[in-house]
C-alpha cells in the first residue's frame, strides 16, 4: 500500500472527525472501533471528494467498506483508475 | 441454594401477578386513546391531540413502573426529574432494556417525541402506538425527513428522546452512537441531556418478558451543549464519553485511585 495514501486518508479522518492518529490502524473497523455510522461515511465521501478528487457517492465498491485499510485501498484504486 | 429458589419462586409470582396487570392497562391505555381520538381530535389542532396521547402513554409508563415496584425498584439520581424545562429538550439514553420505554416516562417532558428503530416499530402493538402517537421510526425514512420533523416538533415545544446506540445492548458494554440526533442538536444549537440507566439488563432479557428482580438506577447527567463549530461526530463522541465513565462509576467498574 502506498504511504502517501495512508497519511493523506488519515489526516482526512483526523481533521473530518477529530480521530486521534493511533487510533487510525489498518485493522480498525469504522462503525465497530471507531463509532462512526453512515452519515459520517456521506460526510467521509464529501471530504474524500474535496481532499483527493475522488467521487465515491454512486462508486458501489463504497458499501463493502468495513476497516481503515478497505478505505485505503479503494482510495488508491480509485486514484489509479482517474489517472488512466 | 434454598434461598435462592425462594426468591426464584417469589419472582415468577409477582411476574404472573404483574404482567396481566400491565396488559390490562394497556388496554385501558388504548381505550383512553380511542376516546380522545372521539372527543378531542375534531375540535382541537393535530399536535394538541397528540400531546394529550403522548401524556396517556407517559402516565402508562409510569403505572407499569409503580407495578414493577416489589420486582425492579427505581432509583433516581442526578438531575432534577420532577421540573420540566420550558424550553425543548433533547434527552440521550443508553439502552439496556425494554424496559428502558418505560422508564422514559420519569424524564421530565410534557409532550414527548421518541425517536425508535424499525424493531420497535414493527413489533404488533407497540408498533401501532407508535404510529399513532406520531413517534418517529427513524430506520426506515431518510435522515433528512426524520429531521425536519424533529425540527418541527422542537419548535412547537416537543422533548426529545432518542436512545443514540438504536439497539439494547443488555449485558454487553455500550456500543456506537448513531450520529442523526447529535446532528440536530448541533444545527440547532440545542444541548443535550444524558440520561444513565443500569440495573435492568434482564429485567426483562432480550426475548424474554420475565422481569427479573433487580434494583434499577437512573442517573441524569447536566445538559451538554455543543461547543461552537464543534463537528456532530466530535459532539456524539465526546457524550458517549460522558456516558461510558459514568455508567462505569454506577456500576462499580471505575478502579481510579
Amino acid at each position: 500500500m502506498n504511504n502517501e495514501i495512508v497519511e493523506r486518508v488519515n489526516q482526512i479522518f483526523n481533521e473530518t472527525f477529530e480521530i486521534p492518529r493511533e487510533k487510525l490502524l489498518p485493522e480498525s473497523k469504522l462503525f465497530d472501533d471507531l463509532g462512526l455510522d453512515s452519515l459520517d461515511a456521506v460526510d467521509l465521501v464529501v471530504a474524500l471528494k474535496e481532499e483527493c478528487g475522488i467521487d465515491l457517492r454512486k462508486d458501489p465498491r463504497i458499501r463493502k467498506i468495513v476497516t481503515m485499510a478497505d478505505v485505503y485501498e479503494l482510495v488508491d484504486c480509485v486514484l489509479k483508475e482517474k489517472a488512466g | 441454594m434454598r434461598t435462592e429458589r425462594k426468591s426464584r419462586l417469589k419472582a415468577i409470582l409477582l411476574n404472573l401477578l404483574l404482567l396481566p396487570c400491565m396488559l390490562a392497562a394497556a388496554v385501558a391505555t388504548w381505550l383512553a386513546f380511542v376516546f380522545v381520538w372521539l372527543t378531542v381530535s375534531p375540535f382541537r389542532s393535530r399536535h394538541a391531540y397528540h400531546r394529550m396521547e403522548r401524556g396517556i402513554v407517559q402516565r402508562f409508563g409510569r403505572f407499569c413502573l409503580w407495578l414493577m415496584r416489589p420486582i425492579a425498584p427505581v432509583e433516581l439520581s442526578g438531575g432534577d426529574f420532577r421540573t420540566h424545562h420550558p424550553d425543548s429538550q433533547i434527552f440521550v439514553l443508553n439502552h439496556k432494556s425494554f424496559s428502558d420505554t418505560f422508564l422514559c416516562s420519569l424524564l421530565p417532558v410534557r409532550d414527548p417525541l421518541v425517536l425508535l428503530n424499525r424493531g420497535a416499530s414493527r413489533t404488533p402493538v407497540l408498533g401501532m402506538g407508535i404510529r399513532y402517537l406520531a413517534w418517529l421510526n427513524i430506520t426506515d425514512i431518510p435522515f433528512e425527513e426524520w429531521r425536519e420533523k424533529c425540527f418541527e416538533e422542537l419548535a412547537q415545544g416537543a422533548d426529545i428522546i432518542c436512545f443514540p446506540e438504536g439497539t439494547r445492548s443488555g449485558s454487553k458494554p455500550t456500543g456506537p452512537f448513531h450520529s442523526g440526533i447529535f446532528r440536530i442538536a448541533v444545527a440547532k444549537g440545542l444541548s443535550v441531556t444524558p440520561v444513565l440507566i443500569t440495573g435492568n439488563e434482564e429485567t426483562p432479557k432480550r426475548g424474554s418478558i420475565f422481569l427479573k428482580p433487580a434494583k434499577i438506577r437512573m442517573r441524569m447527567l447536566a445538559p451538554v451543549t455543543p461547543a461552537p463549530n464543534e463537528k456532530p461526530f466530535v459532539f456524539k463522541e465526546r457524550v458517549r464519553r460522558m456516558m461510558i465513565e459514568e455508567l462505569e462509576i454506577m456500576e462499580g467498574k471505575n478502579h481510579v485511585g
